[in-house]
């Protein structure tokens, strides 16, 4: 059963080895509030051939308040895409 | 405010518990969770029940003044749940501790003040266990 795990905490290098342990084939990640940073980091579409076969959403309204760029390859939704996903997927994990 | 309540239910209508554990104050996640449980009712979800734990009682706060260019997310929940006649409960350990009380928790300790929102009712874990029974998902924001 695949889950939706909704990133809330800005990347340090202890959360994105757990994320990158714990995280099954299938899954979804969604970055919201501090996590949009890890656009920054190997998550990030442009510098993730790691992470290239993951789905991975950024929150549009997060990305804007922060002043992030959208890159290249990077995929966004908005709240209702938010929803969208947790209803799509059985369950959700949170990171906070 | 309109109930977005009365927007006529997907086929694949969903029942969600959504769970609250920071302050208003304190970082971003309350109002993210409002702004989730706003679109997911206008999606045409339903919401089994809102339940605020921890520092996140704080949302259910009657008494919280903002500056006038900011938005009260206590009184914005008030009116979410007030419109759409959702469940809301606030955890009496979590609540009490921080100086949300109701009319019965105000009698039953004395207090001469009330300070918990009507919409929401103070009650305990086993309201969570029990909305998640009757929940297709459950997602935490803290």
């Amino acid at each position: 059963m695949n889950s939706l795990h909704i990133i809330a905490k800005a990347p340090t290098s202890a959360s994105i080895a757990e994320l990158s342990a714990i995280v099954d084939e299938g899954d979804v990640l969604i970055f919201i509030e501090d996590g949009i940073y890890f656009a920054r980091t190997e998550f990030s579409p442009s510098s993730a051939p790691r992470f290239n076969h993951l789905e991975c959403y950024f929150l549009e309204e997060d990305l804007a308040a922060r002043g992030i760029d959208i890159l290249e390859g990077m995929q966004t939704v908005d709240t209702r895409g938010f929803v969208a996903l947790s209803a799509r997927l059985p369950r959700s994990v949170s990171w906070y | 405010m309109t109930s977005l309540a009365d927007t006529p239910k997907a086929p694949g209508a969903l029942r969600y518990t959504l769970l609250i554990n920071a302050a208003p104050q304190s970082s971003q996640a309350s109002k993210s969770a409002l702004r989730f449980a706003e679109s997911l009712l206008q999606m045409g979800h339903n919401i089994e029940r809102l339940f605020f734990y921890g520092d996140g009682v704080l949302n259910a706060s009657s008494l919280t003044v903002m500056p006038q260019d900011e938005i009260n997310i206590p009184a914005a929940w008030h009116a979410l749940i007030e419109a759409n006649g959702l469940s809301s409960v606030v955890c009496v350990s979590s609540a009490i501790r921080r100086g949300i009380v109701d009319t019965a928790e105000a009698q039953r300790h004395e207090l001469y003040a009330t300070s918990c929102f009507t919409s929401s009712e103070i009650g305990g874990l086993g309201q969570l266990i029990e909305a998640l029974s009757n929940s297709d998902r459950m997602l935490s924001f803290g």
